[in-house]
Protein backbone atom coordinates (compact mmCIF):
# COMPACT_ATOMS: atom_id res chain seq x y z
CA UNK A 1 0.00 0.00 0.00
CA UNK A 2 2.82 2.33 0.79
CA UNK A 3 4.11 1.75 -2.68
CA UNK A 4 1.00 3.42 -3.96
CA UNK A 5 1.48 6.36 -1.69
CA UNK A 6 5.05 6.88 -2.76
CA UNK A 7 5.31 7.04 -6.46
CA UNK A 8 8.97 6.22 -6.57
CA UNK A 9 8.67 3.06 -4.55
CA UNK A 10 7.84 0.82 -7.45
CA UNK A 11 10.51 2.26 -9.64
CA UNK A 12 13.04 2.29 -6.86
CA UNK A 13 12.25 -0.63 -4.63
CA UNK A 14 15.50 -0.53 -2.72
CA UNK A 15 15.50 3.18 -2.20
CA UNK A 16 19.04 3.50 -3.38
CA UNK A 17 18.49 5.96 -6.19
CA UNK A 18 19.84 9.26 -5.05
CA UNK A 19 18.18 11.00 -7.97
CA UNK A 20 14.88 10.50 -6.21
CA UNK A 21 15.84 12.83 -3.39
CA UNK A 22 14.51 15.96 -5.04
CA UNK A 23 11.63 16.31 -2.67
CA UNK A 24 13.81 16.57 0.42
CA UNK A 25 16.46 18.58 -1.35
CA UNK A 26 13.92 21.15 -2.41
CA UNK A 27 12.65 21.50 1.13
CA UNK A 28 9.16 20.35 0.30
CA UNK A 29 9.31 17.59 2.86
CA UNK A 30 9.84 18.25 6.54
CA UNK A 31 13.17 17.29 8.07
CA UNK A 32 13.07 13.94 9.77
CA UNK A 33 13.32 15.38 13.27
CA UNK A 34 10.27 17.53 12.59
CA UNK A 35 8.44 14.56 11.17
CA UNK A 36 9.22 12.61 14.30
CA UNK A 37 7.84 15.36 16.50
CA UNK A 38 4.77 15.91 14.36
CA UNK A 39 3.87 12.32 13.59
CA UNK A 40 5.00 10.34 16.60
CA UNK A 41 1.55 10.28 18.18
CA UNK A 42 0.00 9.34 14.87
CA UNK A 43 2.42 6.48 14.32
CA UNK A 44 2.22 5.26 17.90
CA UNK A 45 -1.59 5.26 17.95
CA UNK A 46 -1.78 3.55 14.59
CA UNK A 47 0.71 0.87 15.59
CA UNK A 48 -1.19 0.20 18.79
CA UNK A 49 -4.53 0.19 17.04
CA UNK A 50 -3.22 -2.27 14.50
CA UNK A 51 -2.71 -4.79 17.28
CA UNK A 52 0.92 -4.61 18.32
CA UNK A 53 1.40 -5.76 21.89
CA UNK A 54 2.55 -3.19 24.45
CA UNK A 55 5.78 -5.10 24.91
CA UNK A 56 6.62 -4.69 21.24
CA UNK A 57 5.44 -1.12 20.80
CA UNK A 58 8.84 0.52 21.14
CA UNK A 59 10.50 -1.83 18.69
CA UNK A 60 7.80 -1.53 16.06
CA UNK A 61 7.50 2.24 16.32
CA UNK A 62 11.26 2.56 16.04
CA UNK A 63 11.17 0.38 12.98
CA UNK A 64 8.55 2.59 11.39
CA UNK A 65 10.67 5.68 11.90
CA UNK A 66 13.78 3.94 10.65
CA UNK A 67 12.00 3.11 7.43
CA UNK A 68 10.68 6.67 7.22
CA UNK A 69 14.18 8.02 7.77
CA UNK A 70 15.67 5.76 5.15
CA UNK A 71 13.03 6.31 2.52
CA UNK A 72 11.96 9.88 3.04
CA UNK A 73 13.96 10.99 0.07
CA UNK A 74 11.72 8.91 -2.16
CA UNK A 75 8.65 10.94 -1.23
CA UNK A 76 7.88 13.18 -4.16
CA UNK A 77 4.69 14.81 -3.00
CA UNK A 78 4.87 16.37 0.42
CA UNK A 79 1.11 16.60 0.61
CA UNK A 80 0.91 12.81 0.73
CA UNK A 81 3.31 12.56 3.66
CA UNK A 82 0.73 11.45 6.20
CA UNK A 83 -0.78 8.73 4.05
CA UNK A 84 2.75 7.66 3.11
CA UNK A 85 3.69 7.40 6.78
CA UNK A 86 0.55 5.44 7.43
CA UNK A 87 1.43 3.09 4.60
CA UNK A 88 4.88 2.54 6.10
CA UNK A 89 3.26 1.93 9.48
CA UNK A 90 0.77 -0.52 8.10
CA UNK A 91 3.40 -2.55 6.32
CA UNK A 92 5.73 -2.57 9.27
CA UNK A 93 2.99 -3.80 11.57
CA UNK A 94 2.02 -6.39 9.02
CA UNK A 95 5.61 -7.60 9.00
CA UNK A 96 5.58 -7.70 12.78
CA UNK A 97 2.52 -9.93 12.83
CA UNK A 98 4.00 -12.23 10.23
CA UNK A 99 7.31 -12.44 12.05
CA UNK A 100 5.46 -13.28 15.23
CA UNK A 101 3.59 -16.04 13.50
CA UNK A 102 6.83 -17.48 12.22
CA UNK A 103 8.45 -17.15 15.62
CA UNK A 104 5.57 -18.56 17.59
CA UNK A 105 5.02 -21.57 15.43
CA UNK A 106 7.36 -24.47 15.07
CA UNK A 107 8.11 -25.63 11.57
CA UNK A 108 5.51 -28.32 11.88
CA UNK A 109 3.05 -26.14 13.66
CA UNK A 110 3.14 -23.75 10.75
CA UNK A 111 0.70 -26.10 9.09
CA UNK A 112 -1.91 -25.14 11.60
CA UNK A 113 -0.94 -21.57 12.23
CA UNK A 114 -3.78 -19.23 13.07
CA UNK A 115 -5.29 -17.30 10.26
CA UNK A 116 -4.92 -13.56 10.02
CA UNK A 117 -8.45 -13.24 11.22
CA UNK A 118 -7.50 -14.90 14.49
CA UNK A 119 -4.60 -12.59 15.18
CA UNK A 120 -5.16 -9.65 17.46
CA UNK A 121 -6.16 -6.74 15.30
CA UNK A 122 -6.82 -4.39 18.12
CA UNK A 123 -5.41 -3.79 21.55
CA UNK A 124 -8.70 -5.03 22.93
CA UNK A 125 -7.12 -8.03 24.56
CA UNK A 126 -4.53 -5.82 26.16
CA UNK A 127 -6.67 -3.04 27.46
CA UNK A 128 -8.42 -4.11 30.58
CA UNK A 129 -8.75 -0.90 32.46
CA UNK A 130 -11.38 0.85 30.48
CA UNK A 131 -14.86 -0.52 29.87
CA UNK A 132 -15.53 2.01 27.16
CA UNK A 133 -12.43 1.03 25.30
CA UNK A 134 -13.31 -2.62 25.64
CA UNK A 135 -16.79 -1.91 24.36
CA UNK A 136 -15.45 0.10 21.44
CA UNK A 137 -13.15 -2.63 20.24
CA UNK A 138 -15.70 -5.37 20.85
CA UNK A 139 -18.13 -3.44 18.65
CA UNK A 140 -15.46 -3.05 16.01
CA UNK A 141 -14.96 -6.78 16.07
CA UNK A 142 -18.55 -7.15 14.91
CA UNK A 143 -17.90 -5.18 11.75
CA UNK A 144 -16.78 -6.79 8.54
CA UNK A 145 -13.09 -6.27 7.95
CA UNK A 146 -13.34 -3.65 5.16
CA UNK A 147 -15.76 -1.60 7.21
CA UNK A 148 -13.77 -1.97 10.41
CA UNK A 149 -10.66 -0.88 8.61
CA UNK A 150 -12.17 2.27 7.17
CA UNK A 151 -14.00 3.13 10.37
CA UNK A 152 -10.85 2.73 12.43
CA UNK A 153 -8.74 4.70 10.00
CA UNK A 154 -11.15 7.65 10.12
CA UNK A 155 -12.32 7.60 13.71
CA UNK A 156 -9.21 6.35 15.49
CA UNK A 157 -6.28 7.05 13.19
CA UNK A 158 -7.73 10.38 12.12
CA UNK A 159 -7.13 9.88 8.44
CA UNK A 160 -9.23 11.66 5.86
CA UNK A 161 -11.34 9.77 3.37
CA UNK A 162 -9.17 10.86 0.42
CA UNK A 163 -6.11 9.61 2.30
CA UNK A 164 -7.83 6.30 2.93
CA UNK A 165 -8.79 6.00 -0.71
CA UNK A 166 -5.16 6.49 -1.63
CA UNK A 167 -3.81 4.08 0.98
CA UNK A 168 -6.31 1.34 0.19
CA UNK A 169 -6.16 2.07 -3.52
CA UNK A 170 -9.91 2.30 -3.83
CA UNK A 171 -12.04 4.94 -5.58
CA UNK A 172 -12.93 7.91 -3.46
CA UNK A 173 -16.63 7.21 -3.78
CA UNK A 174 -16.07 3.67 -2.58
CA UNK A 175 -14.21 4.95 0.44
CA UNK A 176 -17.04 7.34 1.30
CA UNK A 177 -19.74 4.74 0.86
CA UNK A 178 -17.75 2.22 2.87
CA UNK A 179 -17.34 4.69 5.70
CA UNK A 180 -21.05 5.48 5.65
CA UNK A 181 -21.89 1.79 5.83
CA UNK A 182 -19.27 1.25 8.55
CA UNK A 183 -20.69 4.01 10.72
CA UNK A 184 -24.16 2.62 10.28
CA UNK A 185 -22.97 -0.88 11.16
CA UNK A 186 -21.18 0.46 14.22
CA UNK A 187 -24.31 2.27 15.41
CA UNK A 188 -26.34 -0.88 14.89
CA UNK A 189 -23.81 -2.93 16.83
CA UNK A 190 -23.95 -0.41 19.64
CA UNK A 191 -27.76 -0.52 19.60
CA UNK A 192 -27.68 -4.29 19.85
CA UNK A 193 -25.27 -4.07 22.75
CA UNK A 194 -27.49 -1.56 24.52
CA UNK A 195 -30.53 -3.77 23.97
CA UNK A 196 -28.68 -6.75 25.42
CA UNK A 197 -27.64 -4.69 28.41
CA UNK A 198 -31.21 -3.60 29.07
CA UNK A 199 -32.48 -7.17 28.81
CA UNK A 200 -29.74 -8.35 31.15
CA UNK A 201 -30.79 -6.08 33.96
CA UNK B 1 -21.73 11.89 5.30
CA UNK B 2 -23.54 10.79 8.42
CA UNK B 3 -21.89 11.45 11.74
CA UNK B 4 -21.79 9.28 14.80
CA UNK B 5 -24.29 9.67 17.59
CA UNK B 6 -23.04 11.06 20.90
CA UNK B 7 -22.67 7.66 22.54
CA UNK B 8 -20.57 6.38 19.66
CA UNK B 9 -18.47 9.53 19.67
CA UNK B 10 -17.84 9.04 23.34
CA UNK B 11 -16.57 5.54 22.71
CA UNK B 12 -14.35 6.77 19.91
CA UNK B 13 -12.89 9.47 22.15
CA UNK B 14 -12.14 6.86 24.80
CA UNK B 15 -10.48 4.70 22.19
CA UNK B 16 -8.33 7.54 20.93
CA UNK B 17 -7.26 8.40 24.46
CA UNK B 18 -6.32 4.81 25.16
CA UNK B 19 -4.18 4.64 22.05
CA UNK B 20 -2.38 7.91 22.65
CA UNK B 21 1.30 7.78 23.72
CA UNK B 22 2.68 9.46 26.79
CA UNK B 23 5.56 11.91 26.86
CA UNK B 24 7.63 9.11 28.33
CA UNK B 25 6.84 6.92 25.32
CA UNK B 26 7.90 9.69 22.97
CA UNK B 27 11.17 10.35 24.78
CA UNK B 28 12.02 6.69 25.29
CA UNK B 29 11.58 5.84 21.61
CA UNK B 30 13.52 8.92 20.58
CA UNK B 31 16.44 7.98 22.79
CA UNK B 32 16.41 4.43 21.45
CA UNK B 33 16.17 5.65 17.89
CA UNK B 34 19.15 7.99 18.06
CA UNK B 35 21.90 5.35 18.11
CA UNK B 36 20.09 3.24 15.54
CA UNK B 37 20.24 6.18 13.18
CA UNK B 38 23.88 6.81 13.90
CA UNK B 39 23.01 9.77 16.10
CA UNK B 40 21.96 11.71 13.06
CA UNK B 41 18.28 12.35 12.71
CA UNK B 42 18.48 14.39 9.57
CA UNK B 43 17.77 12.56 6.32
CA UNK B 44 20.74 14.28 4.70
CA UNK B 45 22.89 12.27 7.09
CA UNK B 46 22.25 9.10 5.18
CA UNK B 47 25.29 8.15 3.21
CA UNK B 48 24.53 7.00 -0.30
CA UNK B 49 25.30 3.33 -0.57
CA UNK B 50 27.36 3.84 -3.66
CA UNK B 51 29.82 6.13 -1.92
CA UNK B 52 29.65 5.17 1.74
CA UNK B 53 32.92 3.89 3.12
CA UNK B 54 32.88 0.73 5.12
CA UNK B 55 32.96 1.56 8.77
CA UNK B 56 32.08 0.09 12.05
CA UNK B 57 28.97 2.05 12.78
CA UNK B 58 25.67 0.86 11.42
CA UNK B 59 24.26 3.45 9.06
CA UNK B 60 20.64 3.54 8.17
CA UNK B 61 21.52 2.81 4.60
CA UNK B 62 23.15 -0.41 5.61
CA UNK B 63 20.28 -1.37 7.81
CA UNK B 64 17.78 -0.67 5.11
CA UNK B 65 19.75 -2.63 2.58
CA UNK B 66 20.01 -5.44 5.08
CA UNK B 67 16.29 -5.48 5.57
CA UNK B 68 15.64 -5.41 1.89
CA UNK B 69 18.17 -8.11 1.32
CA UNK B 70 16.78 -10.36 3.96
CA UNK B 71 13.29 -9.70 2.69
CA UNK B 72 14.46 -10.83 -0.68
CA UNK B 73 16.12 -13.84 0.87
CA UNK B 74 12.93 -14.68 2.70
CA UNK B 75 10.91 -14.42 -0.46
CA UNK B 76 13.49 -16.55 -2.21
CA UNK B 77 13.08 -19.09 0.54
CA UNK B 78 9.41 -19.11 -0.18
CA UNK B 79 10.00 -19.59 -3.87
CA UNK B 80 12.39 -22.42 -3.14
CA UNK B 81 9.89 -24.01 -0.86
CA UNK B 82 7.30 -23.85 -3.56
CA UNK B 83 9.52 -25.71 -5.94
CA UNK B 84 10.98 -28.20 -3.52
CA UNK B 85 8.34 -29.29 -1.14
CA UNK B 86 6.47 -32.34 -2.28
CA UNK B 87 2.73 -32.14 -2.17
CA UNK B 88 1.71 -33.41 1.17
CA UNK B 89 -1.29 -33.73 3.31
CA UNK B 90 -0.43 -31.78 6.41
CA UNK B 91 -3.21 -33.36 8.33
CA UNK B 92 -1.70 -36.75 7.63
CA UNK B 93 1.98 -36.16 8.27
CA UNK B 94 2.29 -32.76 9.88
CA UNK B 95 4.42 -31.37 7.08
CA UNK B 96 4.54 -27.69 6.47
CA UNK B 97 2.24 -26.39 3.78
CA UNK B 98 3.02 -23.75 1.21
CA UNK B 99 0.10 -21.68 2.35
CA UNK B 100 1.48 -21.70 5.86
CA UNK B 101 4.30 -19.35 4.91
CA UNK B 102 2.91 -16.25 3.28
CA UNK B 103 5.05 -14.80 0.55
CA UNK B 104 5.33 -11.51 2.37
CA UNK B 105 6.14 -13.15 5.67
CA UNK B 106 9.51 -11.49 5.81
CA UNK B 107 8.76 -8.51 3.64
CA UNK B 108 7.91 -5.65 5.92
CA UNK B 109 9.87 -3.16 3.91
CA UNK B 110 7.65 -0.96 1.78
CA UNK B 111 8.12 -1.20 -1.89
CA UNK B 112 9.83 -4.55 -1.82
CA UNK B 113 7.49 -6.69 -3.80
CA UNK B 114 8.46 -10.34 -3.73
CA UNK B 115 6.84 -10.74 -7.10
CA UNK B 116 9.47 -8.40 -8.50
CA UNK B 117 12.29 -10.66 -7.44
CA UNK B 118 14.45 -11.87 -10.26
CA UNK B 119 14.74 -15.61 -10.48
CA UNK B 120 18.07 -16.76 -9.16
CA UNK B 121 20.51 -17.67 -11.92
CA UNK B 122 22.24 -21.01 -11.76
CA UNK B 123 24.82 -21.04 -9.03
CA UNK B 124 28.37 -22.29 -9.39
CA UNK B 125 28.37 -23.23 -5.78
CA UNK B 126 29.38 -26.79 -5.27
CA UNK B 127 27.29 -28.54 -2.74
CA UNK B 128 27.89 -31.78 -0.96
CA UNK B 129 26.38 -34.82 -2.60
CA UNK B 130 22.75 -34.35 -2.03
CA UNK B 131 21.23 -36.68 0.43
CA UNK B 132 17.49 -36.94 0.12
CA UNK B 133 16.07 -34.01 2.00
CA UNK B 134 12.78 -34.15 3.72
CA UNK B 135 10.29 -31.38 3.65
CA UNK B 136 10.72 -31.30 7.39
CA UNK B 137 14.41 -30.37 7.24
CA UNK B 138 13.74 -27.74 4.62
CA UNK B 139 10.95 -26.36 6.74
CA UNK B 140 13.34 -26.18 9.66
CA UNK B 141 15.85 -24.32 7.54
CA UNK B 142 13.14 -21.91 6.49
CA UNK B 143 12.02 -21.39 10.05
CA UNK B 144 15.56 -20.59 11.15
CA UNK B 145 16.23 -18.18 8.32
CA UNK B 146 12.88 -16.52 8.85
CA UNK B 147 13.84 -16.03 12.47
CA UNK B 148 17.15 -14.52 11.43
CA UNK B 149 15.32 -12.26 9.03
CA UNK B 150 12.95 -11.15 11.73
CA UNK B 151 15.88 -10.42 14.03
CA UNK B 152 17.63 -8.37 11.38
CA UNK B 153 14.40 -6.57 10.67
CA UNK B 154 14.00 -5.76 14.34
CA UNK B 155 17.54 -4.39 14.58
CA UNK B 156 18.97 -7.40 16.39
CA UNK B 157 21.89 -8.41 14.19
CA UNK B 158 23.64 -10.29 17.01
CA UNK B 159 20.58 -12.45 17.52
CA UNK B 160 20.32 -12.96 13.77
CA UNK B 161 23.95 -14.06 13.69
CA UNK B 162 23.36 -16.57 16.46
CA UNK B 163 20.50 -18.12 14.53
CA UNK B 164 22.54 -18.17 11.34
CA UNK B 165 25.45 -19.82 13.12
CA UNK B 166 23.09 -22.43 14.44
CA UNK B 167 21.78 -22.96 10.94
CA UNK B 168 25.34 -23.48 9.77
CA UNK B 169 25.93 -26.09 12.42
CA UNK B 170 22.72 -27.96 11.73
CA UNK B 171 22.68 -27.61 7.97
CA UNK B 172 26.28 -27.16 6.81
CA UNK B 173 25.26 -28.24 3.31
CA UNK B 174 21.66 -27.18 3.49
CA UNK B 175 19.45 -26.01 0.70
CA UNK B 176 19.62 -22.41 1.77
CA UNK B 177 23.34 -21.82 2.07
CA UNK B 178 23.30 -18.71 -0.12
CA UNK B 179 20.49 -17.18 1.89
CA UNK B 180 22.36 -17.93 5.09
CA UNK B 181 25.55 -16.39 3.79
CA UNK B 182 23.74 -13.31 2.60
CA UNK B 183 22.08 -12.88 5.96
CA UNK B 184 25.37 -13.46 7.73
CA UNK B 185 27.08 -10.75 5.70
CA UNK B 186 24.34 -8.31 6.52
CA UNK B 187 24.41 -9.16 10.20
CA UNK B 188 28.18 -8.82 10.36
CA UNK B 189 28.03 -5.46 8.65
CA UNK B 190 25.33 -4.32 11.01
CA UNK B 191 27.58 -5.26 13.89
CA UNK B 192 30.49 -3.41 12.36
CA UNK B 193 32.50 -6.61 11.88
CA UNK B 194 33.56 -5.54 8.45
CA UNK B 195 36.61 -7.76 8.04
CA UNK B 196 34.57 -10.88 8.62
CA UNK B 197 31.81 -9.52 6.42
CA UNK B 198 34.26 -8.90 3.61
CA UNK B 199 35.65 -12.42 3.96
CA UNK B 200 32.17 -13.86 3.71
CA UNK B 201 31.37 -11.62 0.79
CA UNK B 202 34.52 -12.72 -1.00
CA UNK B 203 33.58 -16.34 -0.42
CA UNK B 204 30.08 -15.80 -1.74
CA UNK B 205 31.52 -14.02 -4.76
CA UNK B 206 33.84 -16.94 -5.37
CA UNK B 207 31.32 -19.72 -4.90
CA UNK B 208 28.22 -18.03 -6.32
CA UNK B 209 29.26 -15.19 -8.62
CA UNK B 210 25.83 -15.03 -10.17
CA UNK B 211 23.87 -15.21 -6.96
CA UNK B 212 21.08 -12.65 -6.72
CA UNK B 213 22.03 -12.28 -3.07
CA UNK B 214 25.47 -11.01 -3.92
CA UNK B 215 24.57 -7.50 -5.02
CA UNK B 216 22.30 -7.04 -2.06
CA UNK B 217 24.89 -8.26 0.38
CA UNK B 218 27.34 -5.79 -1.14
CA UNK B 219 24.86 -2.99 -0.78
CA UNK B 220 24.19 -3.91 2.81
CA UNK B 221 27.84 -3.31 3.60
CA UNK B 222 28.43 -0.28 1.42
CA UNK B 223 30.80 -0.05 -1.46
CA UNK B 224 33.83 -0.38 0.79
CA UNK B 225 33.27 -4.09 1.09
CA UNK B 226 32.96 -4.40 -2.64
CA UNK B 227 36.15 -2.53 -3.35
CA UNK B 228 38.17 -4.63 -0.97
CA UNK B 229 37.19 -7.91 -2.53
Amino acid sequence: MAAAAVNTDKANPEGGDESASSASASGEVLPFAAIYRQYFDFVWSSVRRLGVSPASMDDVVQEVFIVIHARLHTLQHAETLRSWIYGVTRRTVSGYHRARRVKDASAVALAVEPSVQQLPRTPFDLVEQNDQVKLLFSLLEELEEPKREVFSMVELDDLTVPEIAEILEIPLNTAYSRLRAARQAFEEALARHSARSVRGR
Amino acid sequence: MSQLNPKSEELVRAGRAALRPTDADRERVFQALQPRLGGNLEPQGIEPLSTAPAKASLTIGKLTAALVGMSVAGAAVYVMLQSKLPPANPAANGAVTLEAIPQEAVDPTPGTAPSALPPGPPSNEKRAPAAPRSADSLAKEIAMLSQASADLHAGRPAAALTVLDEHQRKFPHGELVQERTSGRIQALCALGRMTEAQAELARLTRTSPNSPHLARARKACGSGATQKE
